[in-house]
């Protein structure tokens, strides 16, 4: 309970934590207080001085309330003539070295210090102008950085350094030169989140042109939830003549507290893509021909009777960036509407961890873990891959978490991503070796701590399991894994002294290792350390796609029915549908949002599946590979054109809701699929019967927190012979500006990063004799490519980061099976 | 969003494509680099001290350096960066071959530094402070110093002709900043401090031999001491009496101003104002019995009875000995304190009777300290040598002539209180003293003075040495601290912040030393004690004919303190108190009722004929520039009142600014982070309220009444 003090503010007699800042305390109580330099995502600064307030019981001195803490019997004064003076001599003398240019500012009306010159009353007459600092700042292509308007209050490198981890900004010289700046005055080369200049209080970093954010008062759209990834995060589409100008979010917004990343912030124009899809198309004389919604529906219509008629299977694979009532219709549609059990949510990375890793060992097929664990956590172990590429809200919360708690927070994994240097330890684990040092540290556990082992002896399954654990020694963990003895040791002894322990499992096509055995061994081993059930503890498996978690909730995959219950009988995996098609038994494939062609690693037969398929119906927002094979393809709406729920890795129901309307002939996935139910004779339930169904499905999700069925340890398969690693690993895990397919479609993430680069540490490319901007052949063994180089100093060296993309562009299609990863010879190319 | 088609990276600048360079690290470099890292691995600050290491060892750190030491070091390549950019000790650029740098250090703006600035144009480089105030205005070009500069003189200076103006013309100064040295010069220093130590562990079986110590401070060493100590070696050699009779170089004890000073050890006896040719003819009489002995006291200039106190040991022991230090008294208070039952606690009492004082702006005293932080529990004594110059100026003295004692005082602190961890910080740009205190420490701790059990007694403490950026002068205690733990932001935490960061108390080499002083006196004799803690050094600079360090009573006025010592002080109208920090106070007549000396480090004294607008406006633009940047009033608040009296001095100024400027020094006293701003604003303030009349002079009747401003009407 913390202690509570009494100070007096006004006159009035307020009570306040013991600890807290003044300025914390004064806005809690309603006060208003000017700031400039203040955000309660980052360390308090005390730069501007405007937050000055009078205290009385030391003889009226001013303090900034912002980094001042209230003390017992602390008396305050907000608002006297001192108070009210030393804020508007603080005004005038920042506008001495302000460029004056408000007329034409493009922050004009959003401007705080506009703002607190009109609130304060500073008279313009009182204003001293001198030469101005520098004019020019930091160079990007996204940013324009003007510091003769800066004001110095560092927002844009606190947040850009403790929130987001990057530390791309910062101040360099002093006195009156003093100005924010890149590192050696480079061109700024970060994650593009576009926090500094949401930050900015003042005009000196501005999106340039025709990014161009739109002031306030001239409207924005519908509070909604970014759909590009499950981290969940709450946005503001400005909307000027119906379309998307730019993204906004508030600090008081959880769970991203106005943090967005590169995808969210920028990636809208995709809406108003000239690739967009705005009329259904069908195949006739083999070419796909724009056609009316009216024949577009009745050729599917026939197509699912055609198939019905001939006894061949019906298989649909919906994607997990449908929402939560889309995803329940689509299953409906097929399970009960057409009858068939082949439905899921296709190659969705994430999937198979929750279903094939988390659920046989503890019972269920959500994240037992979401973000307030994940903030509560004493230690966070994150495998497989950096948050930092894949799931940027994540690496906040853990940044966070080490700030103001000092969590502790251990990585293990073969790629890179950069929050390597933000960790109190990292592993660079060989590839696929996650697992074996899972079992590693499990036989340490087990091995060292008696007491440990006796109360895990209890758990299903134990014994076989322990046996197959102690087959992981040292010798044969360090054969796959490349950690000596040592560390693991060390690394099971930091996990033993944890009392709250959360696994953080990034789910994304290309990560190498099986996503499955990874999420069973981190299962057991919350199990062995008992953090599996308690608060502050779990596994948080970060699938790629937005609604991941919602859809596997409803019923969208072929084991599971809504609310989790096994498929009495199962429908077919995707790969195995693939196959079938591939051998005729297929007779109506509908792949909603997917394109196997462009995204699906070449041995899940996905060419012979589509060429194999009586009748492919491809319902998607874009022209994709894969329509090539289409009879029929549908346009849909995305994005924040939608309307819905989504379900976020963190097991939160979130709120879609539609800022723009969809273009004309464009409609929505579920609109889709209650049509072609009514025109198949078996209309799907209403809207209010959805509602109620899902309200059921997530309801006993809730009731079933903290009361989570007995776990059951799943024996570890033997170890496999050591693999050796020697030459360039090649990378095609999502990287931060492209995860998948629809961000391909940005103009503006694709001039960020070109998608037909490979990434390669600047030694590398000296060591290659590669020019940056010049061309590289990359080799794998089956396949090659040339791609432009690109250097980028967060890749570790010996490692080509090249995008996993949806039409094949990249090495990713060349891999054989998921999860594999592969060496790649790099060369310059002639 | 403009024009009707989605956003295109065609429609961005050509010019704001990526650029990507390669600048990689030559192999060599990355070898230092490497070899700097594995040294410091886990040691606290090491970003900082790396980062002088290498700037020494290089010369400059450039890019690609500061990116590999980020990397190895874990931290961000801006916040390198953004150190290398804040320390004016370090450089991201090669030296580009010799140019004109100009002291930018307040007793150098006093006279006409401003004007001399002006005068050696663009290509001059002002740095903060060359450490030779006594020459003052001052210039170096190469290896060559130019002092007592005009404006004139300058011209041609910057101007390329070196010949002729200079009034005095002398190699560089040994205990300059670091940016002064040569390579050569620091090697030959280096080898230099090495040999004497092994020199005198030799001296200390060998009982027989006596020093003539040679100073080698600033002041003396400006003044030919080395060609002095090599003529006493020499003239020795010549007779044979090398070996019982050796020349030990020593560092500066202060008061000595203007003259070489040789001394005797261990007696104590000293001679001032050796020149070449005296000091042949002192070895000539020393020589001719082959000894010598403290009734040879009657020597002119001795004054052994000065040599108590704080500076006692300065100049008289060598700082490189501990057994010197021991044997004139040292660590007797830290075995009293180690040694006895119930020593710390009654200690602890004895200094909070005594009235000992901190250094700091109220003169806060050092026993209710010690006895508040003892109760909060305080981890680590941070004993910076931060400060205005003239604190600098003290604070370097002890800290390169009487390091144990520093060092003493800081295990006392430490053991008070109950921290177990001192950090000694001398400031970065100073090789000579860091090298000085890291070989104290070292030999501290070879000497179970530091560690696990000190004197065997029990307890613990240990120390590290941080070399500290000189602009940390203006900076917290969280900013201290956090560059202590390495963590290199030299931006200063906010308080509420503070908290997460260890608790540490903050004491001054000077304080530290008195520390010590007073706990070895004898406990019968608690007046003496009292006495010695009110002791202050205070620093002269400005407009004397020497600058000199003394030590006085803490309730000393000015106008004592100029009796003290001896300064002459004809036509002086105004003295700074405090440095740039403390206020302008009035006529000399009005100083002895007025002021008192009252825990302040530094005076500076101008003349009659000093036009105190002109004065104002070199004083700000010298702490515009220091400015961190980091709070709003110490950044535009400073810069306001510096344009104010430039344009003052330049008849730009209307007469109804002056209620504007007054706001504005208010607001600074009041709200400014630090003591840079809040200093400037009391300078203002005092000059406002002291030479009102002066300053209205310029603004309302357009004239300058010293005739100093050349653009308006004089008297």
């Amino acid at each position: 309970m913390p202690e509570v003090v009494s100070v007096t503010v006004d006159g009035r007699n307020l009570a306040a934590k013991a600890g807290e800042s003044v300025l914390g305390l004064l806005r809690r109580s309603g006060i208003w207080i000017p700031t400039l330099c203040f955000d309660p995502r980052v360390t308090p600064y005390g730069g501007c001085r405007l937050c000055v307030v009078s205290r009385r019981d030391r003889e009226g001195e001013l303090v900034p309330a912002c980094e001042t803490p209230v003390v017992e019997g602390m008396v305050l004064e907000t608002d006297s003539p001192a108070v009210q003076r030393a804020r508007r001599r603080q005004l005038v003398l920042l506008l001495g070295e302000h460029r004056l240019d408000c007329p034409v500012c493009p922050a004009s009306g959003r401007c705080t210090l506009e703002l607190l010159l009109h609130r304060l009353g500073v008279a313009g007459d009182d204003v001293r102008r001198w030469d101005a600092r520098a004019t020019s700042g930091v160079r990007s292509p996204l940013i324009v950085h003007q510091p003769d308007r800066c004001v110095l209050c560092t927002l844009c490198i606190r947040l850009c350094h403790e929130v987001q981890g990057v530390s791309a900004l910062g101040l360099q010289r002093v006195g009156e030169d003093t100005l924010v700046s890149t590192f050696a005055s480079r061109v700024l080369d970060c994650e593009y989140c576009g926090q500094c200049v949401a930050a900015c209080p003042t005009g000196a970093l501005q999106l340039r042109p025709p990014l161009e954010p739109v002031p306030r008062r001239l409207g924005t759209g519908q509070i909604t939830t970014c759909s590009l990834c499950p981290c969940g995060c709450q946005l503001q589409p400005a909307v000027r003549d119906g379309r998307v100008v730019a993204v906004e979010s508030q600090v008081s917004w959880l769970p991203n507290r106005g943090q967005l990343c590169a995808k969210g912030r920028f990636a809208h124009d995709v809406l108003v893509s000239p690739e967009r899809l705005t009329s259904p198309l069908v195949r006739q004389e083999g070419r796909l021909v724009p056609t009316s919604w009216e024949r577009a529906l009745q050729a599917v219509v026939e197509g699912v009777r055609q198939a019905q008629a001939q006894g061949r299977a019906l298989v649909a694979f919906g994607t997990p960036r449908l929402t939560c009532e889309d995803a329940f219709l689509l299953q409906h549609f097929m399970r009960v509407t057409v009858g068939s059990p082949h439905v899921g949510v296709g190659l969705a990375a994430g999937a198979r961890a929750l279903v094939e890793g988390l659920r046989p060992v503890l019972g269920t097929a959500r994240s037992t873990a979401d973000f307030a664990d994940l903030a509560a956590a004493d230690l966070v172990l994150v495998l497989r891959a950096d948050p930092s590429r894949t799931h940027p809200l994540v690496k906040s919360v853990v940044l966070a978490g080490r700030r103001r708690r000092g969590q502790q927070v251990v990585m293990a994994h073969a790629l890179s991503g950069g929050l390597e240097r933000h960790v109190d330890e990292f592993l660079p684990v060989r590839p696929l070796g996650e697992e074996a040092l899972i079992y590693g540290v499990c036989r340490h556990l087990l091995t060292e701590s008696a007491t440990r082992a006796r109360q895990a002896a209890g758990v299903a399954g134990f014994d076989q399991w322990q046996a197959g654990v102690l087959q992981y020694t040292d010798e044969v963990v360090q054969g796959l894994t490349g950690i000596d003895p040592a560390r693991l040791a060390a690394l099971a002894r930091r996990l033993g002294r944890a009392r709250r322990v959360v696994v953080v499992l990034p789910a994304g096509m290309g990560i190498p290792g099986d996503e499955a055995a990874v999420a069973r061994a981190a299962a057991a081993l919350l199990v062995l350390l008992g953090s599996h059930r308690v608060p502050g503890g779990g596994l948080l498996i970060l699938g790629e796609k937005a609604n991941l978690q919602g859809c596997l909730d409803v019923g969208l995959h072929p084991r599971l029915l809504p609310g989790g219950d096994s498929a009495g009988e199962p429908g077919w995996e995707p790969v195995h549908a693939m196959a079938r098609a591939g051998a005729g038994e297929v007779g109506f494939l509908y792949l909603v949002g997917h394109d196997p062609l462009g995204g699906w690693p070449r041995a899940t037969h996905r060419r012979d599946g589509l060429e194999g398929a009586a009748f492919v119906v491809v319902q998607d927002a874009f022209l994709t590979k894969t329509t090539r094979a289409a009879n029929v393809v549908l346009p849909v709406s995305i994005l924040a054109e939608r309307e819905g729920t989504v379900v976020g890795a963190d097991g939160v129901r979130r709120q879609l809701r539609a800022a723009v309307a969809p273009p004309a002939g464009v409609a929505p996935d579920g609109a889709i699929f209650r049509e072609l139910a009514r025109r198949l004779g078996m209309p799907l339930p209403s809207e209010k019967e959805v509602d109620k169904a899902l309200y059921e499905v997530f309801e006993a999700h809730l009731e079933a927190r903290g009361r989570r069925p007995a776990p059951t340890l799943v024996p570890p398969p033997p170890p496999p012979p050591p693999r050796t690693w020697r030459g360039m690993l090649l990378d095609v895990s999502p990287q931060l500006l492209h995860s998948g397919s629809v961000t391909r479609y940005s103009a503006v993430l694709r001039g960020l990063a070109p998608i037909v680069a490979v990434r390669l540490a600047p030694e590398d490319v000296a060591a290659f004799g590669l020019t940056p901007g010049g061309r590289a052949h990359l080799t794998t063994g089956t396949g090659e490519e040339m791609m432009v180089v690109r250097v980028d100093r967060t890749v570790r060296p010996s490692s080509a980061v090249v995008l996993w993309q949806s039409n094949a562009e990249g090495l990713g299609a060349f891999l054989a099976v998921d999860g594999e990863a592969r060496l790649v010879d790099v060369r310059r190319s002639r | 969003m403009s024009g009707g088609g989605p956003p295109s990276t065609a429609d961005w600048p050509a010019g704001a494509a990526y650029e990507e360079d390669l600048a990689l690290l030559s192999e060599g470099d990355a070898a230092i680099v490497d070899e700097l890292v594995e040294d410091s691995r886990g040691a606290p600050g090491a970003l900082g001290a790396i980062l002088g290491r290498l700037n020494e060892s290089l010369g400059f750190v450039s890019p690609p350096i500061q990116e590999a030491l980020a990397r190895r070091l874990a931290v961000p390549s801006v916040i390198v960066q953004q150190v290398v950019s804040f320390d004016p000790d370090l450089s991201s650029h090669p030296p580009s071959g010799p140019a004109v740098r100009l002291c930018g250090g307040a007793a150098c703006l006093l006279p006409h530094g401003l004007g001399v600035h002006r005068a050696a144009g663009a290509e001059a480089s002002v740095l903060p402070c060359l450490g030779a105030c006594w020459g003052a205005p001052i210039a170096e070009e190469g290896s060559s110093r130019y002092e007592e500069l005009t404006p004139l003189a300058a011209r041609e200076l910057g101007a390329g002709k070196s010949a002729s103006p200079v009034r005095r013309h002398r190699p560089p100064l040994r205990g300059a900043p670091a940016s002064l040295w040569r390579q050569e010069d620091l090697q030959r220093v280096r080898q230099h401090v090495g040999e004497r130590v092994a020199r005198r562990a030799q001296a200390a079986v060998d009982l027989g031999v006596r020093e003539l110590l040679v100073c080698n401070g600033s002041g003396c060493s400006v003044r030919a001491a080395d060609r002095v100590a090599e003529v006493i070696s020499r003239s020795l050699a010549e007779r044979g009496a090398d070996l019982s009779l050796r020349v030990v170089r020593v560092g500066c004890r202060g008061g000595d101003l203007g003259m070489v000073t040789v001394a005797a050890s261990p007696t104590g006896w000293r001679v001032r104002g050796v020149d070449e040719a005296r000091a042949a003819a002192l070895v000539a009489e020393l020589c001719r019995d082959r000894s010598f002995t403290p009734s040879e006291a009657v020597w002119p200039g001795d004054d052994g009875a000065a040599a108590s106190g704080v500076l006692r040991r300065c100049g008289v022991v060598d700082p490189c000995s501990l057994e010197e230090y021991v044997a004139s008294g040292g660590f007797r208070s830290l075995e009293r304190v180690v040694g006895a039952g119930g020593g710390l606690a009654r200690s602890l009492a004895r200094v909070e009777a005594s009235g000992l004082s901190l250094r700091d702006e109220e003169g806060q005293p050092l026993g209710r300290a010690l006895v508040a932080a003892s109760a909060v529990g305080v981890s680590t004594v941070l004993c910076p040598c931060v400060s205005s110059e003239g604190h600098l100026v003290a604070d370097s003295l002890l800290l390169g002539g009487d390091p144990f004692a520093v060092i003493e005082g800081v295990i006392l602190t430490g053991l008070l209180c109950g921290a177990r961890q001192g950090v000694v910080m001398p400031p970065s740009g100073a090789l000579h003293l860091v090298e000085q205190v890291e070989l104290a420490v070292a030999l501290a701790r070879r000497r179970g003075l530091l560690g696990p059990s000190i004197l065997g007694g029990g307890l613990s403490f240990e120390m590290t040495v941080v070399p500290l950026p000189r602009r940390l002068v203006a900076i917290d205690e969280s900013a201290l601290r956090r560059c202590v733990l390495g963590e290199g932001t030299l931006t200063p935490a906010p308080r509420a912040v503070a908290d997460g960061l260890p608790p540490a108390l903050v004491i001054d080499p000077e304080s530290a030393a008195r520390l010590g002083a007073v706990l070895g006196m004898p406990e019968d004799d608690p007046g003496k004690a009292r006495l010695l803690a009110g002791l202050r050094l205070v620093t002269l600079v400005g407009h004397l004919a020497t600058p000199a360090v003394v030590e006085v009573p803490a309730a000393t006025t000015l106008e004592g303190l100029l009796q003290v010592s001896a300064v002459p002080a004809p036509g002086i109208a105004a003295p700074v108190k405090g440095a740039l920090s403390g206020g302008l106070l009035g006529v000399f007549q009005r100083w002895g009722r007025e002021e008192r000396v009252a825990s302040r480090g530094s005076v500076l004294l101008l003349g009659e004929s000093t036009c105190v607008v002109a004065l104002l406006a070199s004083l700000l633009s010298t702490l515009v520039r220091e400015a961190c940047g980091a709070c709003a009033p110490g950044r535009t608040g400073v810069r306001a009142l510096h344009e104010a009296f430039a344009a003052m001095a330049e008849g730009r100024l209307g007469g109804g600014s002056l209620a504007a400027v007054e706001e504005t020094a208010a607001h600074l006293r009041a709200t400014a982070r630090c003591e840079l701003g809040r200093g400037a604003g009391r300078l203002v303030a005092s000059a406002l309220g002291a030479f009102r009349a002066e300053i209205e002079a310029h603004l309302v009747d357009g004239r300058c009444p010293t005739g100093h401003c050349r653009r308006m009407v004089a008297g």
